[in-house]
Order: structure tokens, then sequence, then C-alpha cells
């Protein structure tokens, strides 16, 4: 049982606190609602390069890093297509330094032409190091720009090309801060080793006076339906095949999207599931195989992906994988699997409950979602799941003209 | 135990979770090939004389389990992530995995083949290859962190071989047991009842002894076409954590490369925006140790890189650190080991991490007396002493 409370300021800040006097830490986790999916299609990537320019200083604080170092504590962040999420661990003692650093740089950041620069090499290094300079570095951009047609989940987070992060001007990043981090767009949430009443107090002290926007609510025209199968075939130096498939799956609010979550860990989580055993173990047709879905607020993606074992034609690994997604739409799954993907994910959610960061982030998460109870009682969506349910859904999901293949082949 | 396994748990915890990590003296070094003692520890999940691979992985994550093998470079561990109140019914499981493994022929040449092409694919990576070469140059093709794998390697691998290794150091008296979380009331009861007693002991082989090549001053540069980022290794030979002047070097460190407020971070990140991340560290082995740098930058930059590298390690022999910064390091510093010691999972990694050289938990007594006490000048007379970089390892993958 995850404790907490939750308060609004009168600016729209939401705060959230978790009391756990067992640790000696406390985390500050602040998520703004802002994401790649608010970026427009020729200018991608910049939610991310925001996320680093955080780090460059704000209006009252030259050294973000520093400052924090000096409390004993350390931050990080990360960007999404759907949130931006900033947090610092530190002493529990040093908390208030924390709400200094968060608080002045949603005030206003130092905007400075050279950090941009500098910042703009870091983030192209970056996206090298991950996208360019690794063999099948470009599969999800390739993947994604095949599945979505026109919904902004086309571009990864990083960016469609190294271009658009080049050519972003200060402009737009003052913009972009004054539009999206602002209170109103934040979910603030203390957690460890602090008392609700001090935080509560803290949260008013230092954000308390920062001005809200008058953001409007976000418009993002659907994706389209897909109607038709589509398929790509990328050639490149790499020195094994690969087959990647993607399939469009509901919104993380939809009741359905536990079914999805169940029906991805039956095919690819662990060594015991369906695609391991039998397209790995058995059949021998892949050297790795995975499945996951993306999760996303709006309508997401399960993947199905894959490199191939040697001597084995493409053509006949895909077979191998409609094969067994058919049997997911014909066969009932068996009661004792569909309890061990349940197991799964209650011994996940456990686990994931150790940590106090997973505390902090996730109350954010499950408030921006408008459900923060389900830092509690998220489990009772998954146990009341029927193999019916799995079998419904899986026939509404696993269809050719639902689907976006990606052959990505060794060049010949 | 009552065989004399020593278990060193943290039971502490609100969460009914826990973890049970099986050591054993039976790492790469214990073979000159490494990959004999890396597939035995691999094919531990893949059969025993009673379960097949597949109902190893049905019986393990029916109860939301996971279990884990991983073979490092001086021991092996066999780790089980369970929900306290299904430890009992997992853990006969795991007791047939230490001692009734079989190897499967079919198992190993799946897991060979995929091997293959992982293989295949980490050589395309400009990291995996200058960390390969590093170690090839630094421990030498005879020693088994130095090896070089090639694809017929794997040919090479067989069955007799690795249950042969595996007979042999998969012993009681080889082993340690590390429990951490929520641990169940009657807990070393059920491991004595299946762990404790006299079935699985055995001599232990004794354990090779490898010398290394004589370290010679290099900087070597590899093509790899059309690579946009250039890898770069860079190491000085240097103690492990046993050192009296560890402690002292761990500061300096810290300072240099080893948080993201160290001067080449600002230096090679913040300030020129030549990479993602750069970092150094104290590599400690059991037998060795070493100061090391590494990073991925610009293809263009590889050399100035690198003169950056040994311009910064210069400043600290040359200038004392200033007051400021080394309060921000030593703050720094005792807040994360503050998070370090935060929970059962944290303090048996840290416990653990000493362990393994004979220390005590003493060791971070020490380290934070060092972190408060030691001064600027006793840092600067660190980098004289330690860090010559004429006698240096540079390793360049790029382009």
């Amino acid at each position: 049982m995850v404790n907490y409370q939750k308060f609004q300021l009168d600016n729209g800040l939401r705060v959230i606190v978790h009391e756990d006097e067992t640790t000696p830490m406390a985390v500050v986790n602040v998520l703004y609602d802002v994401g790649s999916r608010d970026e427009q299609a020729h200018k991608t990537g910049f939610a991310h390069l925001f996320e680093h320019l955080m780090f460059r200083g704000s209006v009252n604080v030259p050294d973000y890093d520093g400052a924090l170092h000096m409390a004993g504590g350390e931050c990080n962040a990360f960007t999404s297509s759907d949130m931006t999420n900033y947090y610092d661990h530190l002493p529990a003692s040093n908390l208030e330094t924390a709400f200094w650093l968060e608080s002045d740089r949603m005030l206003s950041l130092n905007f400075n032409e050279a950090f941009l620069k500098a910042e703009k090499g870091v983030v192209c290094e970056e996206f090298k190091e991950h996208y360019i300079n690794q063999p099948y570095g470009d599969a999800w951009h390739q993947l994604r720009d095949l599945s979505y047609q026109q919904h902004p989940y086309k571009w990864p987070v990083i960016g469609k090309e190294l271009a658009h992060i080049e050519q972003v001007e200060l402009k737009e990043v003052k913009d972009f801060f004054f539009r999206y981090y602002r209170p109103n767009n934040a979910i603030l949430t203390v957690a460890g080793g602090v008392k609700a009443d001090e935080v509560l107090e803290k949260a008013k002290k230092w954000f308390g006076d920062i001005a809200p926007s008058d953001l409007a609510a976000r418009q993002i025209s659907p994706e389209p339906k897909q109607e038709a199968f589509r398929k790509k075939t990328v050639e490149a130096d790499v020195p094994v095949d690969a087959l990647y498939m993607c399939f469009h799956i509901c919104k993380r609010l939809d009741p359905e999207f536990y079914t999805v979550d169940l029906l991805s860990d039956l095919l690819a989580s662990g060594n015991s599931s369906r695609l391991t055993q039998s397209l790995v173990k058995e059949k021998q047709l892949f050297s790795t195989l995975n499945a996951t879905h993306s999760g996303s607020f709006d309508n997401g993606s399960l993947f199905v992906y894959g490199k191939l074992a040697p001597n084995v034609k493409i053509e006949t690994a895909e077979a191998a994988i409609w094969e067994e997604l058919e049997r997911l739409k014909t066969e009932v799954v068996g009661e004792r699997e569909l309890e061990k993907v349940i197991n799964k994910v209650a011994s996940s959610i456990a686990f994931s409950d150790i940590n106090i960061g997973n505390r902090a982030f996730y109350l954010a998460y499950f408030d921006l979602l408008g459900m923060v109870d389900a830092i509690n009682n998220e489990m009772e969506k998954y146990i009341h799941i029927t193999t019916d349910q799995l079998q419904t859904v899986a026939q509404s999901i696993f269809r050719k003209e639902n689907c976006s293949t990606l052959y990505y082949l060794k060049k010949r | 135990m009552d065989n004399g396994i020593p278990v060193h748990a943290f039971n502490i915890g609100v969460h009914e979770v826990m973890m049970i990590k099986f050591v054993f003296r039976a790492g790469k070094w214990f073979n000159s090939q490494p990959l004999l003692p890396s597939f035995t520890c691999r094919m531990l999940r893949e059969g025993t004389s009673n379960y097949t691979t597949q109902e190893i992985a049905n019986e393990v994550e029916f109860y939301g389990a996971t279990l884990k093998t991983k073979c490092s470079n001086y021991f092996s561990y066999v780790t089980l992530y369970s929900l306290t109140r299904h430890l009992p019914a997992i853990l006969p499981l795991i007791k047939d995995i230490l001692i009734n493994s079989n190897f499967p022929e079919k198992e190993l040449q799946t897991i060979l083949q995929n091997s293959r092409q992982n293989l295949l694919v980490s050589k395309e990576k400009v990291g995996f290859l200058a960390d390969e070469r590093f170690n090839n140059l630094y421990f030498g093709e005879n020693h088994p962190y130095g090896k070089t794998t090639s694809l017929k390697d794997y040919d090479e691998i067989n069955r007799e071989e690795l249950q042969a290794f595996y007979k042999a150091n998969y012993k009681s008296n080889n082993c340690q047991i590390y429990l951490a979380g929520k641990l169940p009331k009657d807990i070393i009861t059920q491991l004595n009842q299946l762990f404790g007693g006299d079935d699985w002991s055995g001599d232990i082989p004794k354990v090779p002894k490898y010398t290394l090549p004589t370290f010679q001053h290099l900087r070597e540069y590899t093509n790899k076409p059309k690579a946009v980022q250039a890898a770069v290794r860079f190491a000085i030979p240097l103690f492990n954590k046993t050192h009296t002047d560890f402690p002292q070097m761990f500061i300096l460190n810290t300072i240099l490369g080893g948080y993201f407020g160290s001067r080449l971070v600002a230096n090679l990140r913040e300030n020129k925006g030549y990479t993602y991340g750069i970092y150094s560290t104290i590599v400690s082995y059991l037998q060795y140790g070493f100061f090391y740098v590494s990073t991925e930058v610009k293809a263009e930059v590889w050399e100035e890189t690198l003169d950056e590298i040994i311009k910064e390690i210069n400043r600290l022999k040359e200038d004392v650190v200033e007051r400021e910064e080394l309060l921000v390091v030593r703050n720094y510093l005792l807040g994360s080991l503050l998070s370090n010691v935060d929970g059962a999972f944290n303090l048996i990694s840290s416990f653990q991490g000493v362990n393994a050289y004979g220390m005590t938990l003493d060791f971070y007594h020490q380290l934070v007396q060092a972190i408060k006490t030691t001064s600027n000048e006793q840092l600067q007379t660190m980098a004289k002493t330690y860090l010559n970089t004429d006698q240096s390892l540079q390793v360049i993958i790029g382009a």
C-alpha cells in the first residue's frame, strides 16, 4: 500500500506527498504534461532537447547540478512521447534545496545562445550514439514512420533527423517554456522521509507565486484507422536479417489496455513465453525475439521484433510469427498460462514499489492519467481478465490490415 | 549453514519481496577459454535431470519470479527474485539446478547459434570493439579477461567440458549465499534442508594463475569505416579497492570524471558538446585495478578528446582543487553513499562489493572518513603519484 496525500495550489500545481519514514532519502519528482507528441512534424526532437536545457541553469541558479550535488543529491530526467519527467534524489534533511532548484527552473530558465549551441551538440551525439552508429539504429524510425501516417507518434522522441535539432532557435525554446513549463501543466511529487504538512508548506512557499499559463487543451487529431497491410524493406550494413512488426492498439486509458498488456506478456515475457519457446527454442527461427507495447496515452502500438537465426528466410520467420498470433485468435489460452502472466504483473508491481523513486514517479504518472488511486488498485484491473477477453482482443489486434512490417535485411 | 556455506542476509523491508543469490568462484578467471565458465553458467537454466528448459521457465515464471544466471570475471551467480511467499515453491528447483543440471545438447546448440548471431551484431559496434581491443592489449590474449572471441570459438564449446566444469566448481564448499528483502521466518531452516547437507561438496580445482603482459605505453587507432562516432578508452595501471590510497583516489576520480558534475563532463559534454557522455572510474578487479576513461565522441574529435583528458589529468597535478569544488564532491559522495545503504537490496550489493575482497563494511566507514577529511593538497599528491599519462593505454575505434 502506497500512502499519499494530494493537494492543488492556487496556480494549478498539483502536489502529491508520499511519506515513507523507513528511508533517510527524499525524492522530488516533477512531471510536465508535454512530450514529443506535442511537436510539429518539421521540428521533431524538440521536447527532448528542451529537457536537456532544463539542466543549463535557471534565472537565479547558474548551475543546477552543482547546487544539487552540494546538497548530496543526484538528478536526472527523461522525455517520452507523452510526458517529460524530472527527478532529484537527495538526503531528506536537505529537501528544501530541491524545492529551491525545481521552483527556480519552473519560474524561468537562463536562456543562453552558447548553452543552446553546446546542448544541440550533445543531443546530436546522443542521436548518433543510439540511432546512427549502431546496427539497426534507425529501425524504430522506419517502423514508426510506416505505422503512423499523421499522429506525432510517427517520429521517435529523439527526433526524426539531426537537422531538426540543429535548426532549433532560442526563441522557440523560450516560447515552449512559457507555454508548457507552467505550474498548471505540472505535477510535483515528494516522497520518502518527509512529512506531508511540511511538504505542502514548502510547495506553497517555493512554487505558490509562479504564474500559470492559459494553456489550451491539447488537440492532436487521431491517427486514421489503418485499412491495409503495410510493408517496407530496408537493406543496410548489418550482419543479420531482422524483422519488425507493429500493430495498432488502444490508448492507455482504454479498459482494453490491460488485456493488451497481458497479451504482450504471453507472447514474449520471459523464457516460458510463447514466442521464445516456440520460435527461438523449438523451431530456432530467431536468435532473439521480443514483444512490447508502447503504453502510450493516445492509441499506441504493439511491437513484435527479432533477429533471425542463420539461413532462415525472412518470409518463413514472418509466417511463423503469424502462426503464433493466429493461435491466440483461434485457441483459448489456458487458465494456468493466464494465471502466470497475472502473477508476473503482481510481482513486477511489488518489485517496482521497493524503489522510492518509482513510487514517486508512478504517483505522478497515474495522476496525470487522472487515476492516482491506480498506484494501489491497478492490480485489480488485471485479475478479472478472462481467457475469452484475451481471445477477443487478440482477434481485433492481430489482423494483417492492422499491421506494418519492416524487413531490415543484410545488404547482399 | 550446517555444511559451512556462509549466508549473508539483510532481512529488512516492508515489501513482500526478496532476493537469494548463490555465488560460486566459477567466473571467467577459472578457464583460459572464458567462454567455458560463461556457457556453463548460461546453461544452468536449460535443463536438469528432472526438469526441461521449458519446465524450469514455466515453474519460475508461474510464480512471477525471475531467475538470472550471470558469469562475471571471478564469480558466477544464480539469482532468484521472488515474492517472499513463493520462495518455498521455487527453492527445490534451484537446488536441482545447482546439483542436477544436465546441459542438454539441443539447448546448447540453440544458445551457441544465437550467441554467434549476437557476436556478429556486437562486432559492428565501436563501443564493443574498443572494449574488446582494450582488454586484449591490457590483459593479453592468454588471459581470460583479454581473450578475443571469434565465431570459431563457439564451435569448440561442447557439452562434456561444460559438464565437467560444472561438476568441479558448483559445489557447496565453493558457494556463498546472499539474501535480501523481507525473508521468510524459517529461511535458514528452509535453506538448510535443501542446501545445508554434504551431498554437494567436493574437491575444488586449484585456482589458475596468470601473468599480465608488461604494460606498454600505447595509443592505438583502428579504423571502422563509416563510423560517425569514435569510441575512446584511456587507462593508467593502478590498484584495486583494497589499497590504502583507494579512498583518496576515489575522491580524485570523482572530481575528474566520476559524476555528472565532473571536469571531464563539464569540458567535453557541457562546454564542447562533443559527446553524450564521458566518465572515468577506478576499475577494481579482485587481482588488479586501473584508472579508466570511457567515451564515444564525434568521430573527428577523438584526438582532441584524448588531449583534453590528458590536460584535465595534468591540471589535477598542477593546481590544487578549489575548496568549493571539493566541498561539492564531498557532499555529493556522502549523499550517494547514503542511498547505497538505503534498503535491503542496496545494502546487500554494497556488502557484496567488499566481501568479495575479504573486506568488511568498515571499508565504507573508512571511505566516509576519507571523504570528510582528505585535503586538496593530498588529492594533488595522489594525482602526481598515480596518474602518469606517459604510462597509459589509449584505444580508439573510429573513422
